[in-house]
């Protein structure tokens, strides 16, 4: 399972790092994790709370950032991947949004940059 | 007690791009030729390599990397054609990662090898996130698998250089047209090649073979 082993990567840098700075306990783990990756922010975050049960980082809250990417065109035109998959009421979770998208400016099909991110990038912890 | 917040930054997945870079350096200062092969289960990727194999190992050194849950089947089916092949169980992974191929490079005499064919874990979402190393993303997709496969897995065919549409003369009893499935390739990836092939059609496998050899033989020139 794709999540579980990048649930174990991330922890062991989260512990190697703690160790480094002389932590006693984390409070909280930030990851942000990239639009256009396959990986499933509830898995992620499943598998990371059941892996600080057992080491320095027990109990440490997981916080999740889904990271947008930057839609371009050729036209010059650009805007956050966020415009494309709200509308007035609901957000649409599905990867086609950023892959398979005309410009509103010119129509011509965009390319997505970014979004391929799976960053920690923070962690909150008491030395 | 201390509270402190520290600004990691560290990208998990870019972590193995850098290892894939890695393993692309050592792959181009033996001049090999490198190639990821994914597909779903059943697409045709194992048989596709063993005929590469046949084919193009009369001229070029080959050498493969299995990669599956349980490696060693299709690993056990393409040593039958006498090249060097490493299989790589991923265990529970639903894909190869660079570390995986940097820990099988070693098992291989890269100096006497010219093309390198990787056969990644069978399916079309998690092969994607992952570079290993390679020159050449190739997605081999069959009809068998309906035709609306492609626009399913877009993620995929817009990271791949080359498209295969695999089992043709299967399209009319699957009720599968191979136009609608090289139109949304061409949809999500404009300018990559699309080869539209079956084992029982020779023209076809030859336009492959070709342009794996002369890939392969720009390699060599460099």
């Amino acid at each position: 399972m794709h999540e579980y082993s990048l649930a174990c990567e991330i922890m062991d840098n989260v512990i190697s790092i703690s160790e480094t700075n002389g932590a006693k306990g984390v409070n909280s783990i930030t990851v942000g994790v990239g639009k256009l990756t396959h990986v499933n922010p509830d898995q992620l975050t499943f598998c990371l709370e059941s892996l600080v049960s057992e080491n320095i980082a027990r109990g440490a809250e997981i916080i999740l950032n889904e990271i947008y990417p930057e839609m371009e065109c050729q036209c010059g035109f650009s805007d956050s991947g966020k415009r494309f998959c709200t509308t007035d009421d609901e957000v649409i979770d599905d990867i086609r949004v950023f892959l398979d998208v005309p410009c509103p400016e010119c129509g011509e099909m965009m390319q997505a940059s970014g979004g391929r991110e799976l960053i920690i990038e923070s962690i909150d912890i008491e030395q | 007690m201390l509270m402190h917040v520290i600004n990691v930054g560290h990208d998990v997945l870019k972590a193995n791009d850098k290892l894939a870079e890695k393993n692309k350096k050592r792959l181009d200062k033996n001049n090999v030729l490198a190639i990821n092969f994914m597909g779903a289960i059943g697409s045709g990727k194992t048989t596709l390599i063993e005929r590469t194999i046949t084919e193009l190992g009369k001229k070029y050194r080959i050498a493969v990397i299995a990669g599956d849950v349980i490696a060693d089947m299709d690993a056990g089916r393409i040593a039958k054609l006498g090249v060097t092949t490493i299989p790589v169980n991923t265990g529970r992974e639903c894909h190869l990662d660079a570390k995986l191929v940097e820990k099988a490079l070693k098992s291989i005499d890269l100096k006497n090898i010219d093309i390198l064919l990787m056969e990644n874990v069978g399916n079309l979402i998690c092969p994607a996130d992952y570079q290993l190393g390679e020159h050449l993303r190739v997605v081999v997709v069959s009809v068998t698998e309906g035709d609306d496969i492609v626009l399913k897995h877009p993620v995929i065919f817009k990271s791949t250089d080359i498209a295969i549409i695999h089992k043709k003369d299967l399209a009319e009893a699957v009720f599968a047209s191979t136009e609608k499935m090289e139109g949304d390739v061409r949809h999500l990836n404009p300018d990559i090649p699309v080869l539209k092939t079956s084992i029982h059609d020779k023209e076809s496998m030859d336009q492959w073979f070709s342009t794996i050899s002369s890939l392969a033989d720009e390699r060599k020139k460099e």
